[in-house]
Protein backbone atom coordinates (compact mmCIF):
# COMPACT_ATOMS: atom_id res chain seq x y z
CA UNK A 1 0.00 0.00 0.00
CA UNK A 2 1.23 3.06 -0.80
CA UNK A 3 2.28 6.04 2.00
CA UNK A 4 0.56 9.54 1.66
CA UNK A 5 4.49 10.77 1.78
CA UNK A 6 5.13 9.02 -1.79
CA UNK A 7 1.64 9.27 -3.57
CA UNK A 8 2.50 13.48 -2.16
CA UNK A 9 5.71 13.21 -4.29
CA UNK A 10 3.99 12.31 -7.59
CA UNK A 11 0.42 14.26 -7.39
CA UNK A 12 1.88 17.42 -9.96
CA UNK A 13 2.99 15.22 -12.54
CA UNK A 14 -0.01 12.83 -11.72
CA UNK A 15 -3.02 15.11 -12.27
CA UNK A 16 -1.65 16.62 -15.58
CA UNK A 17 -1.31 12.66 -16.74
CA UNK A 18 1.97 12.22 -16.91
CA UNK A 19 3.03 9.74 -15.12
CA UNK A 20 4.23 6.48 -16.29
CA UNK A 21 0.99 3.52 -16.42
CA UNK A 22 2.26 1.85 -12.94
CA UNK A 23 2.55 4.96 -10.95
CA UNK A 24 -1.10 6.13 -12.46
CA UNK A 25 -2.40 3.52 -11.59
CA UNK A 26 -0.88 3.02 -8.01
CA UNK A 27 -1.59 6.45 -7.19
CA UNK A 28 -5.14 6.49 -8.42
CA UNK A 29 -5.56 3.37 -6.24
CA UNK A 30 -4.25 5.31 -2.90
CA UNK A 31 -6.41 8.20 -4.12
CA UNK A 32 -9.36 5.67 -4.12
CA UNK A 33 -9.24 5.66 -0.12
CA UNK A 34 -6.73 9.04 0.75
CA UNK A 35 -9.15 11.83 0.30
CA UNK A 36 -6.46 13.60 2.07
CA UNK A 37 -4.09 13.41 -0.76
CA UNK A 38 -7.56 13.58 -3.22
CA UNK A 39 -7.88 16.99 -2.15
CA UNK A 40 -3.90 17.65 -2.32
CA UNK A 41 -4.22 15.90 -6.43
CA UNK A 42 -7.14 18.75 -6.39
CA UNK A 43 -5.09 21.75 -4.99
CA UNK A 44 -2.11 21.17 -7.81
CA UNK A 45 -4.73 20.35 -10.62
CA UNK A 46 -6.47 23.79 -9.99
CA UNK A 47 -2.89 25.24 -9.33
CA UNK A 48 -1.49 24.21 -13.09
CA UNK A 49 -5.40 25.51 -14.40
CA UNK A 50 -4.79 28.37 -13.15
CA UNK A 51 -1.63 29.63 -15.79
CA UNK A 52 -3.66 29.85 -18.51
CA UNK A 53 -4.77 33.22 -16.58
CA UNK A 54 -2.61 35.12 -18.57
CA UNK A 55 -3.12 34.13 -22.04
CA UNK A 56 -4.70 36.51 -24.27
CA UNK A 57 -8.59 35.61 -24.97
CA UNK A 58 -9.22 35.63 -28.49
CA UNK A 59 -12.11 37.96 -29.79
CA UNK A 60 -15.65 35.93 -29.75
CA UNK A 61 -15.87 33.09 -32.31
CA UNK A 62 -19.56 32.78 -33.56
CA UNK A 63 -18.97 30.74 -36.14
CA UNK A 64 -17.06 28.07 -33.71
CA UNK A 65 -19.96 28.50 -31.26
CA UNK A 66 -22.48 26.97 -34.16
CA UNK A 67 -20.05 24.47 -34.66
CA UNK A 68 -19.84 23.22 -31.33
CA UNK A 69 -23.04 22.93 -30.94
CA UNK A 70 -24.20 21.37 -34.25
CA UNK A 71 -21.53 18.42 -33.22
CA UNK A 72 -22.74 17.84 -30.01
CA UNK A 73 -24.93 14.68 -31.18
CA UNK A 74 -22.90 14.09 -33.80
CA UNK A 75 -19.88 11.20 -34.21
CA UNK A 76 -16.66 11.55 -32.86
CA UNK A 77 -15.05 14.93 -33.89
CA UNK A 78 -11.86 14.31 -35.78
CA UNK A 79 -11.21 11.16 -37.68
CA UNK A 80 -7.84 10.52 -36.07
CA UNK A 81 -9.72 9.30 -32.85
CA UNK A 82 -11.40 6.69 -34.26
CA UNK A 83 -8.21 5.47 -35.87
CA UNK A 84 -6.69 5.04 -32.21
CA UNK A 85 -10.05 2.60 -31.42
CA UNK A 86 -9.37 0.59 -34.20
CA UNK A 87 -5.74 0.25 -33.48
CA UNK A 88 -6.77 -0.46 -30.20
CA UNK A 89 -9.29 -2.76 -31.10
CA UNK A 90 -7.08 -4.66 -32.59
CA UNK A 91 -4.33 -5.07 -30.52
CA UNK A 92 -6.68 -5.91 -27.96
CA UNK A 93 -8.01 -8.76 -30.30
CA UNK A 94 -4.68 -10.21 -30.41
CA UNK A 95 -3.98 -13.44 -28.93
CA UNK A 96 -1.48 -12.23 -26.35
CA UNK A 97 0.41 -15.94 -25.32
CA UNK A 98 2.74 -17.44 -28.00
CA UNK A 99 1.46 -20.81 -26.46
CA UNK A 100 -0.85 -22.47 -29.15
CA UNK A 101 -4.21 -22.59 -28.47
CA UNK A 102 -4.95 -26.46 -27.85
CA UNK A 103 -2.37 -26.52 -24.84
CA UNK A 104 -3.54 -22.75 -23.41
CA UNK A 105 -6.64 -22.38 -21.18
CA UNK A 106 -8.91 -20.01 -23.20
CA UNK A 107 -9.33 -16.87 -20.79
CA UNK A 108 -13.38 -16.72 -20.41
CA UNK A 109 -15.25 -15.00 -22.12
CA UNK A 110 -16.38 -12.93 -19.59
CA UNK A 111 -13.01 -11.57 -19.01
CA UNK A 112 -12.72 -11.30 -22.85
CA UNK A 113 -15.60 -9.24 -23.03
CA UNK A 114 -13.78 -6.99 -20.23
CA UNK A 115 -10.86 -6.68 -21.81
CA UNK A 116 -12.23 -5.53 -24.90
CA UNK A 117 -14.50 -3.06 -22.83
CA UNK A 118 -11.82 -1.84 -21.57
CA UNK A 119 -10.06 -1.27 -24.59
CA UNK A 120 -13.11 0.97 -25.55
CA UNK A 121 -12.89 2.85 -22.18
CA UNK A 122 -9.60 4.09 -23.16
CA UNK A 123 -10.74 6.66 -25.50
CA UNK A 124 -11.89 8.41 -21.81
CA UNK A 125 -8.89 7.17 -19.87
CA UNK A 126 -5.96 8.47 -21.84
CA UNK A 127 -6.82 11.86 -22.58
CA UNK A 128 -9.15 13.44 -19.95
CA UNK A 129 -6.23 12.75 -17.28
CA UNK A 130 -5.78 10.43 -14.17
CA UNK A 131 -6.90 13.46 -11.73
CA UNK A 132 -10.77 13.09 -12.89
CA UNK A 133 -11.05 9.91 -12.10
CA UNK A 134 -11.29 10.60 -8.46
CA UNK A 135 -14.42 12.72 -9.74
CA UNK A 136 -16.16 10.25 -11.87
CA UNK A 137 -19.71 8.63 -10.10
CA UNK A 138 -19.68 5.62 -8.90
CA UNK A 139 -22.54 3.76 -9.11
CA UNK A 140 -23.43 0.43 -8.92
CA UNK A 141 -23.77 -0.29 -12.39
CA UNK A 142 -20.57 1.29 -13.17
CA UNK A 143 -17.27 -0.42 -13.63
CA UNK A 144 -14.71 0.30 -11.07
CA UNK A 145 -12.97 3.12 -13.15
CA UNK A 146 -9.81 3.32 -11.63
CA UNK A 147 -9.04 -0.40 -12.27
CA UNK A 148 -10.13 0.53 -15.94
CA UNK A 149 -7.51 3.21 -15.85
CA UNK A 150 -5.15 0.77 -14.59
CA UNK A 151 -6.05 -1.37 -17.93
CA UNK A 152 -6.30 0.96 -20.14
CA UNK A 153 -2.99 2.34 -19.79
CA UNK A 154 -1.36 -0.91 -19.38
CA UNK A 155 -3.04 -1.63 -22.69
CA UNK A 156 -1.69 1.36 -24.14
CA UNK A 157 1.23 0.49 -23.46
CA UNK A 158 1.24 -2.73 -25.20
CA UNK A 159 -0.32 -1.70 -28.49
CA UNK A 160 3.22 -1.02 -29.91
CA UNK A 161 4.49 -4.23 -29.07
CA UNK A 162 1.28 -6.43 -29.83
CA UNK A 163 1.11 -4.53 -33.27
CA UNK A 164 4.76 -5.12 -33.99
CA UNK A 165 4.27 -8.80 -32.60
CA UNK A 166 1.44 -8.78 -35.20
CA UNK A 167 2.18 -11.05 -37.63
CA UNK A 168 3.03 -14.48 -35.46
CA UNK A 169 -0.41 -15.14 -34.82
CA UNK A 170 -2.56 -14.83 -37.47
CA UNK A 171 -5.92 -13.47 -36.93
CA UNK A 172 -8.85 -12.78 -38.91
CA UNK A 173 -9.71 -8.74 -38.89
CA UNK A 174 -11.49 -6.59 -41.61
CA UNK A 175 -13.52 -2.77 -42.06
CA UNK A 176 -17.43 -2.57 -43.04
CA UNK A 177 -17.80 -0.09 -45.35
CA UNK A 178 -20.83 2.24 -44.14
CA UNK A 179 -23.27 2.37 -46.87
CA UNK A 180 -25.54 4.73 -48.86
CA UNK A 181 -24.25 8.82 -48.01
CA UNK A 182 -22.88 7.33 -44.30
CA UNK A 183 -19.69 9.43 -43.96
CA UNK A 184 -16.25 8.25 -41.37
CA UNK A 185 -18.02 5.86 -39.40
CA UNK A 186 -16.18 2.52 -39.15
CA UNK A 187 -16.80 -0.95 -38.25
CA UNK A 188 -13.98 -3.05 -37.02
CA UNK A 189 -14.38 -6.54 -36.42
CA UNK A 190 -11.22 -9.14 -35.51
CA UNK A 191 -11.41 -12.88 -34.91
CA UNK A 192 -9.43 -13.99 -31.82
CA UNK A 193 -8.61 -17.47 -33.17
CA UNK A 194 -7.16 -18.40 -29.50
CA UNK A 195 -10.59 -18.29 -28.04
CA UNK A 196 -12.73 -18.56 -31.14
CA UNK A 197 -13.96 -14.98 -30.45
CA UNK A 198 -15.20 -12.11 -32.43
CA UNK A 199 -14.65 -8.74 -31.84
CA UNK A 200 -16.85 -5.70 -33.17
CA UNK A 201 -16.55 -2.33 -32.57
CA UNK A 202 -18.11 0.87 -33.88
CA UNK A 203 -17.06 4.06 -33.41
CA UNK A 204 -18.56 7.47 -35.14
CA UNK A 205 -22.20 5.74 -34.86
CA UNK A 206 -24.98 8.23 -33.51
CA UNK A 207 -26.83 6.44 -30.29
CA UNK A 208 -29.13 4.08 -30.82
CA UNK A 209 -32.64 5.11 -29.78
CA UNK A 210 -34.28 3.57 -26.82
CA UNK A 211 -35.48 0.29 -27.02
CA UNK A 212 -33.11 -0.48 -30.15
CA UNK A 213 -29.66 -1.21 -30.95
CA UNK A 214 -26.89 -2.19 -33.40
CA UNK A 215 -26.87 -5.85 -34.48
CA UNK A 216 -23.82 -6.95 -36.47
CA UNK A 217 -24.87 -10.12 -38.43
CA UNK A 218 -22.86 -12.77 -40.14
CA UNK A 219 -24.22 -14.17 -43.48
CA UNK A 220 -22.61 -17.73 -44.00
CA UNK A 221 -22.18 -19.98 -46.43
CA UNK A 222 -25.16 -21.38 -45.94
CA UNK A 223 -27.10 -18.27 -46.41
CA UNK A 224 -28.09 -18.09 -42.28
CA UNK A 225 -27.56 -15.32 -39.80
CA UNK A 226 -25.66 -15.16 -36.75
CA UNK A 227 -26.38 -12.05 -34.85
CA UNK A 228 -24.74 -10.05 -32.08
CA UNK A 229 -25.56 -6.76 -29.96
CA UNK A 230 -23.04 -4.16 -29.55
CA UNK A 231 -23.51 -2.06 -26.71
CA UNK A 232 -22.31 0.89 -26.03
CA UNK A 233 -18.88 1.12 -24.08
CA UNK A 234 -17.67 4.80 -23.99
CA UNK A 235 -19.43 7.48 -25.66
CA UNK A 236 -19.63 6.95 -29.43
CA UNK A 237 -18.06 3.53 -29.23
CA UNK A 238 -20.29 0.32 -29.31
CA UNK A 239 -18.70 -3.03 -29.00
CA UNK A 240 -19.39 -6.73 -28.57
CA UNK A 241 -16.93 -9.89 -28.19
CA UNK A 242 -19.54 -12.78 -28.72
CA UNK A 243 -18.19 -16.45 -29.83
CA UNK A 244 -20.50 -16.83 -32.84
CA UNK A 245 -21.32 -20.10 -34.55
CA UNK A 246 -19.14 -19.32 -37.69
CA UNK A 247 -15.43 -18.93 -38.22
CA UNK A 248 -13.59 -16.78 -40.68
CA UNK A 249 -13.58 -19.67 -43.33
CA UNK A 250 -17.79 -20.03 -42.77
CA UNK A 251 -18.76 -16.04 -43.58
CA UNK A 252 -19.32 -14.63 -46.85
CA UNK A 253 -21.02 -11.42 -45.50
CA UNK A 254 -21.09 -9.20 -42.77
CA UNK A 255 -23.55 -6.15 -41.73
CA UNK A 256 -24.20 -4.19 -39.04
CA UNK A 257 -28.15 -3.22 -38.64
CA UNK A 258 -30.59 -1.18 -36.11
CA UNK A 259 -32.93 -3.42 -34.46
CA UNK A 260 -35.89 -2.98 -32.44
CA UNK A 261 -34.71 -5.33 -29.29
CA UNK A 262 -35.32 -7.98 -29.35
CA UNK A 263 -33.54 -8.82 -32.60
CA UNK A 264 -35.42 -11.38 -35.10
CA UNK A 265 -33.54 -13.95 -36.67
CA UNK A 266 -32.88 -11.83 -39.78
CA UNK A 267 -32.38 -8.33 -40.10
CA UNK A 268 -35.58 -6.15 -40.24
CA UNK A 269 -33.41 -2.97 -40.36
CA UNK A 270 -31.76 -1.47 -43.49
CA UNK A 271 -27.96 -2.32 -43.44
CA UNK A 272 -25.67 0.91 -42.21
CA UNK A 273 -22.72 -1.19 -42.84
CA UNK A 274 -21.76 -3.74 -44.99
CA UNK A 275 -18.75 -5.70 -46.88
CA UNK A 276 -18.20 -9.22 -48.25
CA UNK A 277 -15.86 -11.64 -46.41
CA UNK A 278 -13.42 -13.70 -48.30
CA UNK A 279 -13.61 -16.92 -46.79
CA UNK A 280 -10.51 -17.83 -45.09
CA UNK A 281 -8.93 -20.65 -43.77
CA UNK A 282 -7.05 -19.04 -40.60
CA UNK B 1 -32.67 37.24 -25.49
CA UNK B 2 -32.71 35.85 -21.60
CA UNK B 3 -29.53 38.15 -21.04
CA UNK B 4 -29.47 37.48 -17.05
CA UNK B 5 -27.60 40.31 -15.07
CA UNK B 6 -24.37 39.43 -14.68
CA UNK B 7 -23.97 38.46 -11.05
CA UNK B 8 -26.35 37.80 -9.06
CA UNK B 9 -28.98 35.63 -11.53
CA UNK B 10 -26.12 33.75 -13.11
CA UNK B 11 -26.13 30.34 -12.40
CA UNK B 12 -22.64 28.96 -11.01
CA UNK B 13 -20.35 26.50 -12.89
CA UNK B 14 -21.41 23.85 -11.12
CA UNK B 15 -25.05 24.62 -11.19
CA UNK B 16 -24.92 24.18 -15.07
CA UNK B 17 -22.39 21.06 -14.40
CA UNK B 18 -25.29 19.51 -12.72
CA UNK B 19 -27.59 20.34 -15.35
CA UNK B 20 -25.37 19.21 -18.20
CA UNK B 21 -25.38 16.04 -16.30
CA UNK B 22 -28.62 15.88 -16.40
CA UNK B 23 -28.78 16.50 -20.18
CA UNK B 24 -29.62 20.14 -20.36
CA UNK B 25 -28.39 21.52 -23.31
CA UNK B 26 -28.83 25.20 -22.70
CA UNK B 27 -26.79 24.60 -19.49
CA UNK B 28 -24.07 23.27 -22.20
CA UNK B 29 -24.40 26.32 -24.03
CA UNK B 30 -23.63 28.83 -20.70
CA UNK B 31 -21.03 26.91 -19.89
CA UNK B 32 -19.72 26.81 -23.91
CA UNK B 33 -20.31 30.51 -23.59
CA UNK B 34 -18.39 30.56 -20.31
CA UNK B 35 -15.32 28.68 -21.40
CA UNK B 36 -14.95 29.37 -25.32
CA UNK B 37 -12.03 31.70 -24.92
CA UNK B 38 -9.95 29.61 -22.44
CA UNK B 39 -9.96 26.32 -23.89
CA UNK B 40 -9.92 28.33 -26.87
CA UNK B 41 -6.84 30.25 -25.43
CA UNK B 42 -5.04 27.29 -24.25
CA UNK B 43 -5.75 24.71 -27.73
CA UNK B 44 -4.14 27.96 -29.30
CA UNK B 45 -1.25 28.20 -27.00
CA UNK B 46 -0.35 24.25 -27.60
CA UNK B 47 -0.92 24.36 -31.33
CA UNK B 48 -0.58 27.90 -33.05
CA UNK B 49 -3.26 27.01 -35.12
CA UNK B 50 -6.32 28.74 -35.46
CA UNK B 51 -8.14 25.70 -37.37
CA UNK B 52 -6.49 23.05 -34.76
CA UNK B 53 -7.45 25.34 -31.52
CA UNK B 54 -11.60 25.50 -33.47
CA UNK B 55 -10.93 21.60 -34.11
CA UNK B 56 -9.93 20.96 -30.05
CA UNK B 57 -12.63 23.33 -29.16
CA UNK B 58 -15.16 21.11 -30.82
CA UNK B 59 -14.07 17.71 -29.18
CA UNK B 60 -13.87 19.04 -25.52
CA UNK B 61 -17.71 20.26 -25.38
CA UNK B 62 -18.57 17.41 -27.53
CA UNK B 63 -16.66 14.76 -24.54
CA UNK B 64 -18.74 17.01 -22.08
CA UNK B 65 -21.56 16.83 -23.68
CA UNK B 66 -21.21 13.36 -24.35
CA UNK B 67 -19.74 12.03 -21.35
CA UNK B 68 -22.03 13.96 -19.29
CA UNK B 69 -23.44 11.42 -17.06
CA UNK B 70 -19.92 9.75 -15.89
CA UNK B 71 -19.49 13.43 -14.32
CA UNK B 72 -19.83 13.77 -10.48
CA UNK B 73 -21.39 17.18 -10.81
CA UNK B 74 -21.80 17.60 -7.66
CA UNK B 75 -17.56 17.91 -7.03
CA UNK B 76 -17.88 20.61 -9.27
CA UNK B 77 -14.56 22.45 -10.34
CA UNK B 78 -15.41 23.09 -13.90
CA UNK B 79 -12.68 25.12 -14.58
CA UNK B 80 -9.93 22.50 -14.13
CA UNK B 81 -11.75 20.12 -15.42
CA UNK B 82 -12.27 22.00 -18.74
CA UNK B 83 -8.79 23.46 -18.62
CA UNK B 84 -7.39 20.04 -18.25
CA UNK B 85 -9.21 18.40 -20.63
CA UNK B 86 -8.68 21.34 -23.09
CA UNK B 87 -5.09 21.13 -22.58
CA UNK B 88 -5.08 17.48 -22.89
CA UNK B 89 -7.04 17.25 -26.08
CA UNK B 90 -4.56 20.27 -27.22
CA UNK B 91 -1.55 17.89 -26.71
CA UNK B 92 -2.78 15.02 -28.42
CA UNK B 93 -3.16 16.26 -31.14
CA UNK B 94 0.29 18.47 -31.26
CA UNK B 95 1.52 15.19 -31.20
CA UNK B 96 -0.35 13.61 -33.51
CA UNK B 97 0.96 16.54 -35.93
CA UNK B 98 4.66 15.91 -34.50
CA UNK B 99 4.56 12.64 -35.83
CA UNK B 100 3.83 14.29 -39.37
CA UNK B 101 6.52 16.80 -39.24
CA UNK B 102 6.10 17.69 -42.94
CA UNK B 103 3.05 19.28 -41.99
CA UNK B 104 4.31 21.94 -39.54
CA UNK B 105 6.47 22.96 -37.37
CA UNK B 106 7.18 21.90 -34.02
CA UNK B 107 5.23 23.92 -32.44
CA UNK B 108 6.87 22.86 -28.57
CA UNK B 109 10.07 23.77 -29.19
CA UNK B 110 10.56 27.24 -29.29
CA UNK B 111 6.88 29.20 -28.97
CA UNK B 112 6.28 32.34 -30.19
CA UNK B 113 5.59 35.77 -27.89
CA UNK B 114 2.30 35.05 -26.68
CA UNK B 115 0.97 38.60 -28.34
CA UNK B 116 0.99 36.88 -31.82
CA UNK B 117 -1.08 34.20 -30.74
CA UNK B 118 -4.64 35.86 -31.18
CA UNK B 119 -6.31 38.97 -31.24
CA UNK B 120 -6.86 41.42 -27.66
CA UNK B 121 -10.56 40.57 -26.97
CA UNK B 122 -12.42 40.62 -23.68
CA UNK B 123 -11.81 39.19 -20.38
CA UNK B 124 -12.50 35.71 -19.19
CA UNK B 125 -16.18 35.61 -17.70
CA UNK B 126 -16.19 37.51 -13.94
CA UNK B 127 -18.41 34.14 -13.21
CA UNK B 128 -15.24 32.00 -13.64
CA UNK B 129 -13.26 33.26 -11.26
CA UNK B 130 -14.10 35.88 -8.34
CA UNK B 131 -12.43 39.14 -8.86
CA UNK B 132 -9.96 38.48 -5.49
CA UNK B 133 -8.57 35.60 -6.72
CA UNK B 134 -7.95 36.91 -10.27
CA UNK B 135 -6.15 39.77 -9.14
CA UNK B 136 -3.96 37.42 -6.43
CA UNK B 137 -3.86 34.78 -9.41
CA UNK B 138 -2.64 37.85 -12.08
CA UNK B 139 0.04 38.65 -9.33
CA UNK B 140 1.33 35.26 -8.59
CA UNK B 141 2.01 34.68 -12.56
CA UNK B 142 3.78 37.81 -13.12
CA UNK B 143 6.00 36.99 -10.21
CA UNK B 144 6.93 33.47 -10.85
CA UNK B 145 10.62 33.28 -11.95
CA UNK B 146 12.13 33.15 -15.40
CA UNK B 147 13.26 29.78 -14.60
CA UNK B 148 10.39 28.20 -12.68
CA UNK B 149 7.54 29.94 -15.79
CA UNK B 150 9.54 27.52 -18.33
CA UNK B 151 9.37 24.46 -16.35
CA UNK B 152 5.91 24.96 -15.67
CA UNK B 153 4.89 25.95 -19.13
CA UNK B 154 7.31 22.94 -20.92
CA UNK B 155 5.09 20.65 -18.47
CA UNK B 156 1.57 22.27 -19.18
CA UNK B 157 1.90 23.69 -22.72
CA UNK B 158 4.55 20.78 -24.80
CA UNK B 159 3.10 17.83 -22.13
CA UNK B 160 6.44 17.05 -21.10
CA UNK B 161 7.84 15.07 -18.28
CA UNK B 162 9.78 16.50 -15.84
CA UNK B 163 12.64 14.27 -17.01
CA UNK B 164 12.05 15.91 -20.58
CA UNK B 165 11.97 19.29 -19.17
CA UNK B 166 15.54 18.57 -17.77
CA UNK B 167 17.22 17.21 -20.81
CA UNK B 168 15.35 20.18 -22.75
CA UNK B 169 16.80 22.94 -20.64
CA UNK B 170 20.29 21.24 -19.73
CA UNK B 171 19.26 21.34 -16.08
CA UNK B 172 19.48 18.23 -13.56
CA UNK B 173 16.07 16.78 -12.64
CA UNK B 174 16.32 17.65 -8.81
CA UNK B 175 16.38 21.41 -9.95
CA UNK B 176 13.28 21.11 -12.46
CA UNK B 177 11.26 19.75 -10.33
CA UNK B 178 12.18 21.79 -7.09
CA UNK B 179 11.18 24.65 -9.81
CA UNK B 180 7.98 23.22 -10.82
CA UNK B 181 7.30 22.63 -7.35
CA UNK B 182 7.97 26.19 -6.24
CA UNK B 183 6.07 27.78 -9.34
CA UNK B 184 2.81 26.34 -8.36
CA UNK B 185 3.46 26.52 -4.83
CA UNK B 186 2.95 30.26 -5.27
CA UNK B 187 -0.15 29.73 -7.72
CA UNK B 188 -1.72 27.55 -5.48
CA UNK B 189 -1.41 29.94 -2.34
CA UNK B 190 -2.93 32.32 -4.96
CA UNK B 191 -6.21 30.39 -4.86
CA UNK B 192 -5.87 29.76 -0.98
CA UNK B 193 -8.81 31.90 -0.19
CA UNK B 194 -11.27 30.14 -2.95
CA UNK B 195 -10.07 26.62 -1.65
CA UNK B 196 -10.72 27.53 2.00
CA UNK B 197 -14.09 28.70 1.42
CA UNK B 198 -15.27 28.83 -1.84
CA UNK B 199 -16.61 26.27 -3.72
CA UNK B 200 -18.13 23.43 -2.20
ZN1 LIG C 1 -2.75 9.64 1.26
Amino acid sequence: MMKCAICREQLEEFVLGQCDAETTAVVADHLRICPDCQREADAWADAWATLPDDLPMPAKLPKLRGRVLAALDGPIPGGERAELVRRLAEANAEPTRSATPETTPAPSTRERQWSLALAASVLLALGVGAWWSGHMQRDARRRDLVAEQRAASQLAERLGGLIRAKGATPTTRFDLAPVGQRENGLVHVAWDRAVNQWHVFAVDAPPAPAGSAYCFWFVTAAGEYVATVLEETAPGVMATAATLPAKPSDVRRAVVTLEKLPPGERPRGEALWETAVVGDAQ
Amino acid sequence: MLDPPATAAAATDEVLLQQVAGGDRRALEQLYDRYEDLTYAIAMRVLRNGADAEDTVVEVFWELWRARERFDARRGRCRTYLTMLARSRAIDRLRRRQARPELHGTAAEAPPPLAEVASPGPAPDQTVRCSETKAEVAAALAGLRTDERAALELSFYAGLTHQEIAQRLDKPLGTVKSHIRRGLMSLRNALGGLQEGGEQ
